[in-house]
């Protein structure tokens, strides 16, 4: 494969991955919360593609050393930024939530049909609460 | 074994998402981070400079009781199903309340 075409196709993986996560996290993501979380697939693919870029810039050129450069330095930039957006944007303050074995407050909250709804309320049965970021 | 989302938003906002996503369990309007804030879970300006809640999982037995915690240190990673449900069984939660008198 020429360097032109191995540097092409570095961009395009590294846009795959990227592209393809996002797929993952507004579309799949109910039927892929594996690759949501650690986002394996996409890192791999993202390395593949810098690795065709690297390998780009690194064979004697077909016509110059521009073009798999320019596209080299892309193709790490769009890395370099989703590094940042897995593992550094999407970082939030530490929290052990409620201790174990502690009992929940017995406080009031507001039902989807705006009545009042006691945390008591659901005794007798086990309750998995499920607490949201919002603002969907 | 009963469901409930808590989140900051309001009545109005919750039933739209409970009908667009065809929820069959109440998501709970919690404005004043009552439960939020006394479980800890409260995000300082998590969202557009707002406080907001944490993603997180609280499971609590018949009683009330704490028995199961996840909160994670990045928003993109969230306990998977399979992972409540084995966090559900080894809890016992459900075996106890089925043999507790009621």
């Amino acid at each position: 494969m020429t360097a032109t075409r191995l540097s092409i196709l570095g961009v395009a993986l590294g846009l795959l991955a990227i592209v393809g996560y996002f797929v993952v996290v507004f579309v799949a993501g109910a039927w892929l919360p594996g690759v949501r979380n650690g986002a394996v697939p996409n890192l791999v693919v993202l390395a593949v593609g810098l690795g065709c870029s690297l390998a780009a810039i690194r064979r004697p050129g077909d016509g110059g050393r521009r073009l798999p450069r320019a596209l080299g330095a892309v193709n790490l930039l769009l890395a370099t930024w989703f590094i940042w957006l897995l593992f550094g944007m999407t970082r939030v303050p530490f929290s052990a939530g409620p201790p174990l074995g502690s009992t929940a407050p017995d406080v009031t909250l507001t039902a989807p049909d705006a009545r009042p709804v006691r945390l008591a309320d659901f005794r007798g049965k086990p309750l998995l609460l499920v607490f949201y970021r919002g603002h969907w | 074994m009963q469901i409930a989302g808590v989140v900051v938003d309001p009545p109005e906002i919750n039933r739209e998402v409970i009908a667009r996503r065809g929820l069959d369990f109440p998501i709970l309007s919690d404005p004043a981070f009552a439960l939020i804030g006394a479980f800890g879970l409260r995000h300082p300006e998590g969202h557009d400079g707002r406080d907001i809640a944490l993603s997180a999982a609280v499971l609590l037995d018949a009683n009330g009781i704490v028995r199961w915690v996840s909160v994670t240190p990045n928003l993109r990673v969230r306990p998977t199903p399979e992972t409540v449900l084995a966090a559900i069984d080894a809890s016992g939660v459900v075996a106890a309340a089925g043999s507790a008198p009621r």
